[in-house]
């Protein structure tokens, strides 16, 4: 897990994936458990003793059946040697094909239904038609043999996960019956202890690196747990190598390798001896640092870990520079079992990943809840489109040539099912991951048409409406066609703004290419929002169709004193100039910028707090004498006169 | 376990198997199993006969397939033919096949029967059954193979597809070729093999409940939704899109494949299993048809989905697959993906070979398009729309 955190659908994925490795996890650990049982009860059982029960004692925990045979191969025939009912002892039945394959070695189900077609049977004293029934390959001394449990008619048959799990039993069996009929040599008891540390080996230390596996990790965790007192703590830390897929891509997997056992080897240096370290899987370590008596010892082992994993690492004559990504849970703050503890300190690890780089991340109770709260989010804005519960807040464009209101911006915002009203901020990061921007705007813009309803009769016909669109719905040729469709069916296209940043606008190559055409056919106008603040590419400014140039209001903020602000405003305004864009300034909000503007400039159009809020368009209406009172509108009727003179006159 | 992918593609059927043959000689390939796609543009017969002569003893399924098929090398095209060869003496493969007639859940439990007896497993629970079939049956299909491996093994599979929906599709199997029949193949490979099925669509937030379907079109068309005309209610859930099929009916595929339906599998540790449905045309009643069977109560959710997501979803499908794979290393792939997601991602398919071969790492893998999916969903065997699926080999 080296990437981050991209979308709902992702967080689904892992929260599948780590649900799917705990239960699997659970499952192989309790497997593990019984095969090492099984094993040591067979190197302790007595000589005269029946191991064959040890084995089945150790089946029935996993297995449910009904009775079971065990068979082993003579001349072209099996003969039973061990069975619950004792009147199967010494049978004989043909080897068919099913039988052959087992012997092979392959674990084989039986279904529980009766086949007509079926060539070969068993033998009906032992096993009838249309009992399920599962045969694990067994060795009795040189012999080869088969174990069967079968299971009544009415039971569900055996499926893939108990073949599975037979096939690690297998072996077991086959000792358990080596040792049935003959004594155990010391030389075979040796193999069986050294077979039994090799599995214990297996079940529970990582092989390249010889590092607790993730079992014995969530062992120790639960012992950690059950040990823990009232006053102690214990941590969990996330070890996250990032970028290990490209390292092992560009090195090659035995330098990948190399990698990790280095980091293993340096991580095991600093840390306090009763800690466990684990790799938990390809790039990912997993640090126990446990007992605790405070945060403060803990942070010290974090900081070793830290430093000591910061230099660069000389692998067969390669530097190579491994960052790591660590989040850290502590328990009981952040968790009282093994699930939520590695979960939250997985979250953390993300939180480091997507942060500056080497500093641990601790989890905090924040990052849980901005998990719940963006499921609980996406719900509700699905939801709010659902009942299309978004509004239009307008905000007012004045003319500076003579005052008058000659369009509205249209702002969304989402009334949510309390009633409270959310800005933009709040909610269209999530809907443009979630993909739900498209219908927003749909809403939207429908909203926008209905609204003109509301304004005519107030400010007239000719007033427009400006409408922000993002760069993947400039780019979206299928999004864009119907928008301008909807716009072109209200019979309203021509009075519609579509604002684009010029970032979104540089990325939007097919919006040039396939948007714009259609758009210049509908009549509708394009306008670059925010400009100044993003790429500014002259050759892409020259290759747009735009009617509009927006000056962002980073630049009009104090301009009447803020002498930078008003060297790129006059650049921006002669550039406009050139390329026959009319001008609009966002975001005046005092009398004095105004009068800079009206002085110096010949911005057409400006918008902001000092004229109006964004408000609905029954708000509009209500307050459409206090948008440009009368004494702003004097204001602007006189400097701008007197403007035109001094043009006229230096240009005489 | 050996598994090699060989495909070739040119203007006619004769042409695409002499290229074809090439590559078979020049890689000396032998094969126990052998899965086969074409465009539908081929003749099915000749393919099959090919097949068949090149690969006597392998047990060999396959059919048409949208558009072509494709690899790790590319998106091939509609006029490509491919085929991804098993050899694995040690395990155990079988096909059958029969014309799906009235009673397809019979046929289907006849003709897994076949399958396993041709395996020379009679009666034995395969690793995994993989199946081929014409669409609009499947839900049939399905009862029949459950009747004799019930939900104990998975059952993977796709419908066979054209290029218009317009029934010009066909099923291959070892010794026949069909144009609506099941072909089902029992597999028991040597070094085993997992499997992963998963749809790409989140749930929109609007949903309503079946109120009426057409009974003779064994619920594959939905006469209402919330007591009113199913298309109309679909039209305004989605915004309007098939407004203009409204009046005269007609197909919806294209413009139905980013806001499919899905009703609700149940939940896996509280998260919320979706099994997709595609509407594919709109009557002039105000009826949808649909490539599943629906039922009067099902509650349909409608879905979205989004270009990037389809296309990443396939390599996720793999991965999950090859990380469920009790193998250390791994043989090949066989992937299928369905046709509408195509459509849906448009000349965005091109980018899906490298999603699911990266996962894969230099193992061989091929891809089929198709109508309709069958899989494993919550342990159960099912059939679904939108879907896509991976079965990894383990070498």
């Amino acid at each position: 897990m080296s990437t981050n955190v991209q979308s709902i659908e992702e967080l689904r994925d892992i929260l599948l994936d780590l649900q799917r490795e705990s239960a699997d996890l659970r499952l192989k650990s309790s497997q593990g458990k019984l095969l090492i049982a099984a094993m040591e009860s067979l190197l302790t059982v007595g000589g005269d003793a029946d191991p064959f029960a040890v084995v089945f004692q150790s089946l029935q925990q996993v297995f449910e059946y009904a009775f079971s045979i065990a068979l082993v191969e003579e001349g072209d025939r099996l003969r039973c040697i061990a069975a619950d009912n004792h009147n199967c002892h010494d049978q004989n039945i043909p080897i068919n094909s099913q039988l052959k394959k087992v012997l092979n070695g392959r674990v084989s189900a039986k279904l529980g239904i009766n086949v007509d077609r079926e060539q070969t049977h068993d033998s009906k004293e032992m096993i009838a038609h249309g009992q399920p029934a599962l045969y694990l390959p067994i060795r009795v001394q040189q012999k080869r043999g088969v174990l069967v449990l079968v299971r009544s008619r009415a039971a569900n048959g055996f499926n893939r996960d108990d073949i599975s799990l037979a096939k690690r039993f297998s072996l077991v069996a086959s000792h358990a019956l080596a040792i049935r009929h003959h004594h155990q040599s010391a030389d075979e008891n040796s193999r069986l202890q050294e077979l039994t540390e090799k599995l214990e080996y297996q079940a529970y230390y990582d092989q390249l690196t010889g590092l607790a596996n993730r079992s014995l990790m969530q062992q120790r965790v639960d012992k950690a747990l059950d040990a823990r007192h009232t006053d102690n703590i214990f941590a969990l830390a996330f070890i996250d190598v990032d970028k290990f897929k490209q390292i092992n891509d560009y090195f090659g997997h035995s330098i990948g390798d190399r990698l990790l056992e280095q980091i293993a080897h340096r991580i095991s240096g600093v840390i306090r001896p009763n800690d466990t370290l684990a790799r938990i899987s390809g790039d990912e370590f997993m640090l126990l640092v446990e007992p605790l008596q405070d945060k403060q010892g803990l942070a010290q082992v974090i900081e070793r870990v830290t430093k000591v994993l910061d230099d660069t690492y000389i692998i067969e004559g390669h530097e190579i520079h491994a960052s790591m990504s660590i989040g850290i849970s502590i328990c009981p703050d952040h968790g009282d079992d093994h699930e939520t503890l590695r979960s939250n300190a997985d979250n953390a690890m993300y939180r480091a990943k997507g942060s500056s780089k080497d500093i641990p991340v601790y989890f905090n109770t924040e990052m849980g809840q901005a998990l719940t709260a963006r499921m609980e989010l996406e719900s509700r804005l699905r939801r709010a489109i659902r009942d299309q519960s978004f509004i239009c807040a307008l905000q007012p464009k004045i003319d500076l040539n003579n005052g008058s209101i000659v369009g509205f911006e249209v702002l969304v915002r989402w009334r949510d099912e309390e009633g409270t009203i959310h800005p933009p901020g709040a909610f269209l990061a999530v809907a443009t991951e979630l993909g739900l921007l498209n219908e927003i705007t749909e809403i939207v813009c429908a909203k926008a048409v209905e609204a003109l309803f509301v304004l005519d009769p107030i400010f007239g016909d000719k007033v427009s409406m400006a409408l922000n669109i993002g760069g993947a719905q400039a780019n979206d040729h299928g999004f864009m066609r119907q928008l301008i469709a909807n716009l072109m069916m209200a019979g309203c296209a021509n009075r519609f703004v579509l604002e684009l940043t010029e970032d979104a606008m540089v990325a939007a190559t097919q919006f040039r290419s396939l948007v714009q055409p259609i758009l210049m056919a509908a009549d509708i106008r394009v306008s670059i929002d925010d400009f100044g603040t993003g790429y500014s590419c002259l050759s892409v400014l020259a290759q747009i169709e735009a009617n509009e140039l927006k000056i962002d209001r980073s630049f009009i903020t104090g301009v009447h004193k803020n002498p930078t602000s008003q060297r790129i405003l006059f650049a921006i305004e002669n550039l406009a100039q050139t390329i026959g864009m009319s001008t609009v300034a966002e975001g005046v909000e005092t009398r004095e910028e105004l009068e800079f503007l009206l002085q110096n400039t010949s911005i057409d159009q400006v918008q902001g707090f000092l004229f109006a809020k964004p408000m609905t368009a029954e708000e509009l209406v209500k307050m459409s004498d206090d948008i440009c009172p009368p004494d702003l509108q004097n204001l602007i009727l006189e400097m701008r006169a007197k403007k035109v003179i001094k043009l006229s006159a230096s240009r005489a | 376990m050996k598994i090699s992918c060989s495909i070739a593609d040119a203007t006619t059927t004769t042409d695409t198997i002499a290229e074809l043959k090439k590559q078979i000689s020049k890689d000396s390939l032998h094969a126990d199993a052998v899965f086969a796609f074409y465009g539908c543009q081929h003749d099915a017969d000749h393919v099959q006969s090919f097949l068949h002569s090149q690969f006597p003893d392998a047990a060999i399924i396959g059919g048409s397939s949208n558009g072509g098929v494709m690899n790790g090398e590319k998106v091939w095209s509609a006029g490509s033919i491919g085929i991804l060869s098993l050899d694995d003496a040690d395990g155990n493969y079988g096909v059958a096949s029969a014309e799906i007639g009235d009673n397809p859940a019979d046929t289907a439990e006849t003709v897994i029967h076949e399958a396993l007896q041709n395996a020379d497993s009679p009666g034995e629970l395969p690793e995994l059954v993989w199946v081929y079939q014409a669409p609009g049956n499947e839900e049939y299909v399905l009862e029949g193979i459950r009747r004799v491996v019930g939900d104990q093994c998975p059952v993977i599979g796709g419908s066979a597809a054209d290029e218009t929906v317009e029934g010009n599709w066909s099923q291959i199997c070892s010794t026949n070729c069909f144009t609506n029949a099941v072909v089902i193949a029992v597999l028991f490979p040597s070094k085993g093999v997992s499997f992963a099925f998963q749809g790409g669509y989140e749930p929109s937030g609007i949903s309503g409940r079946v109120t009426r379907i057409d009974g003779t079109t064994q619920g594959r068309a939905i006469l209402e939704i919330d007591d009113e005309p199913a298309a109309h209610v679909y039209n305004r859930w989605i915004g309007n899109t098939i407004s203009d099929k409204l009046e005269t009916g007609g197909n919806i595929l294209a413009q139905t494949t980013m806001t499919p339906f899905a009703i609700d599998r149940g939940q896996v540790n509280g998260i919320q299993q979706y099994l997709l449905i595609h509407p594919d045309s709109v009557g002039v009643n105000g009826e949808l048809t649909t490539f599943a069977n629906v039922e009067e109560g099902m509650h349909l959710h409608c879905m979205t989905g989004q270009k990037s997501k389809l296309i990443e979803r396939a390599g996720r499908v793999t991965k999950q697959a090859v990380d469920q794979l009790d193998s250390d290393a791994i043989a090949g792939a066989l992937v299928v993906y369905c046709a509408g997601c195509r459509i849906a991602v448009d000349e965005r398919i091109t980018e899906v070979p490298d999603h699911i071969q990266k996962p894969l790492g230099d193992a061989p893998f091929m891809g089929c398009f198709t109508f309709g999916e069958q899989g494993t969903v919550m342990g159960e065997n099912v059939h679904g729309n939108l879907m896509v699926s991976a079965i990894v080999f383990g070498a």
